[in-house]
């Protein structure tokens, strides 16, 4: 049991982190809880390991969203100084990426919940069945709201783009 | 001829038509095949679906580093309740985190019916409280159909976990204190220099210290400044370790001897009452609001108990003078002794140097595991460094291998700020603090 644990951990863990850099927009942040996520499953090894540890991941990222006091400059700041993980990029690329990740966050909440969780999940490597269940969509309806969250996703982000380069 | 919708063209290119009934698959493909527009069509939503994922790999983390896998195992095993097949402790952890609760330790002397607020200072207080616990020694504690209806609502919430199902908001109160009060109940795997020691006691009335924190809410609503101790959820890094989770309680137990955190809510008394340094005590749940001020008067009143009652010029807080209905206590001057924007898990009083005490507050880093341990020494409150001087023995202090610390001299007292970082990173931290 122990092995095949080691082998998902090693497939599903990027692709979990993925998921939840969307949703809480820290990559540590991402990284912890995706953890924590693994820590659970193994105390339960339960028998569809990777549909429990993204419905694990949803609840974590949503506790996130409710209790945890937002103050993302200040922690960028602190975590920039203390934690080497964040060391590896220059300030300049960092600003880079923040600022990227910014305009896919806004375009990723101009669509409704259900319609980004299932393009996250799919993002993730979810094929349409394992989305199915865990959004408790029927599998032929998942292509519909695919399609639908993508073309909203990149309308969004066009009129983010837009507005950004307007204000510079 | 029926057109492909667009959701069977995105499930083509997802490559997802395996999933569909065979026929259906079938006929998708075929009409591909002849349908001019719909191969128009389906060249249009590649492009999107390419446009898509860039949009998705432009807001992607980069690379990522896990654990090792043992590390996790090895978290997975130590959190596992004992005796228990594992299902329960995601839920059960978890519930602490989001209770961002603390528990307060009251003396009996207060369950006995007589609150604290009735003595005329802070000191006084304590001494009474420890006289007057030594008297009590007996009793039960909740009854055994109440705790049934405990486990039953915790067995609930257990599959919150997997469903992700919402929790009804009145059984969230008494899952938070049955919760909390396992965990306090529960053997410490880390050596402790002090551990609370569970002794079922005689609890002569819930009720009342609920009235009694009820008539005190209803004052801080009035306008009392909080003066409250643990102030933010604690995260989820910390609550992987129950030996920290107890902590937090038990931190709270040995410091707080009269029901300091004002300005929040009563979640739930607990039914847990216990032996901390030969004190009776009884667990209080409390809400804390964000941001709610660690005082001095904690402190103050942490080493009046330290030192076994020796007088000392303590000052209560401005809450508790209000409460108390002194009109004449001196109000100590309020500092808020925590990094803003770090999590507080625990404070106590400890020595920092040889023979230099202070208030010791260990805050995390959200979402991290380093933490980092800040010292106030002074501020009125202290008989150290109250010059505003750095003590000589503090610089001069032998810092475990990896342990870092960078230090401030402050108006009145000083800060000192310890913890497995660079000096850089530390000293960051020490900026924030105003």
């Amino acid at each position: 049991m122990s092995a095949d644990w080691n082998r998902l951990y090693r497939s599903i863990f990027p692709d979990l982190v993925r998921f939840l850099h969307r949703k809480v927009w820290d990559r540590e942040r991402a990284q912890d809880l995706a953890q924590e996520a693994f820590v659970r499953a193994l105390r339960v090894e339960p028998d569809q390991p990777r549909a429990f540890l993204f419905a694990v991941a949803a609840n974590l990222a949503r506790d996130e969203a409710r209790t945890v006091l937002r103050r993302k400059r200040h922690l960028t700041l602190l975590k920039s100084e203390v934690d080497g993980r964040a060391f590896r990029l220059d300030p300049a690329r960092e600003l880079d990426e923040r600022e990227r990740w910014e305009r896919v966050r806004e375009a990723l909440e101009a669509l409704t919940e259900r319609d980004r969780d299932v393009l996250l999940l799919w993002d993730s490597g979810l094929d349409y069945e394992e989305i199915a269940h865990e959004a408790g969509l029927a599998v032929g309806a998942v292509g519909t709201t695919l399609a639908r969250a993508r073309k909203r996703l990149v309308a969004a982000f066009e009129a983010v783009e837009a507005g950004h380069e307007a204000h510079s | 001829m029926k057109h492909i919708a667009d959701g069977d063209l995105h499930a083509y290119l997802d490559g997802a038509l395996e999933l569909y009934p065979p026929d259906d698959a079938e006929r998708i493909r075929a009409h591909l095949e002849v349908c001019e527009p719909c191969r128009e069509r389906l060249r249009e939503e590649e492009g999107l679906h390419n446009a898509a994922k860039a949009v998705l790999d432009a807001g992607a983390p980069g690379s990522v580093v896990p654990l090792p896998f043992e590390e996790l195992r090895r978290r997975a095993e130590a959190s596992r309740p004992e005796g228990s097949d594992g299902s329960g402790a995601p839920s059960r952890l978890r519930k602490l985190a989001w209770a961002a609760s603390v528990a307060v330790a009251l003396g009996m002397g207060w369950m006995a019916g007589r609150t604290p607020f009735a003595s005329p200072s802070a000191p006084g207080l304590a001494f009474r409280m420890e006289g007057e616990a030594t008297a009590t020694t007996s009793g039960s504690t909740r009854a055994p159909e109440e705790t049934g209806a405990i486990e039953s609502r915790l067995a609930t919430a257990r599959d919150d976990d997997a469903g992700g199902r919402a929790v009804e908001a009145d059984v969230e109160a008494t899952r938070e204190a049955a919760a909390l009060a396992r965990v306090a109940a529960a053997p410490s795997p880390a050596p402790m220099p002090e551990a609370v020691e569970a002794a079922p006691m005689a609890m002569e009335s819930p009720r009342r210290v609920r009235e009694a924190l009820g008539d005190r809410s209803t004052a801080d609503q009035a306008g009392a400044p909080p003066a409250a101790v643990l102030a933010e959820p604690v995260p989820p890094a910390v609550l992987r370790d129950r030996a920290a989770a107890s902590w937090i309680l038990r931190a709270s137990a040995e410091e707080v001897t009269a029901p300091v955190i004002s300005g929040s809510r009563v979640v739930e008394s607990s039914d847990s009452i216990r032996q901390v340094r030969g004190r009776p005590v009884t667990a209080l749940m409390q809400r804390a609001p964000a941001g709610a001020l660690v005082i001095p008067d904690l402190s103050a009143r942490s080493e009046a108990d330290r030192l076994d009652a020796r007088p000392m010029d303590v000052q209560p807080s401005p809450a508790v003078a209000a409460s108390t209905g002194d009109g004449a206590a001196r109000a100590a001057p309020e500092a808020p002794l925590q990094i803003p924007g770090l999590a507080v898990v625990g404070m106590d009083f400890a020595d920092v140097a040889p023979g230099v005490g202070a208030v010791r507050v260990v805050q995390m880093i959200p979402g991290d595991t380093v933490h980092v341990e800040v010292f106030f020494g002074g501020l009125g409150t202290t008989r150290d460094g109250a010059s505003g001087e750095v003590p000589e023995r503090i610089l001069r202090s032998e810092l475990p291998e990896g342990v870092h610390q960078v230090a401030k001299a402050l108006e009145s007292g000083w800060v000192v700020v310890r913890g497995r970082i660079p000096e850089a990173g530390l000293r960051s931290l020490l900026r924030l603090l105003r």
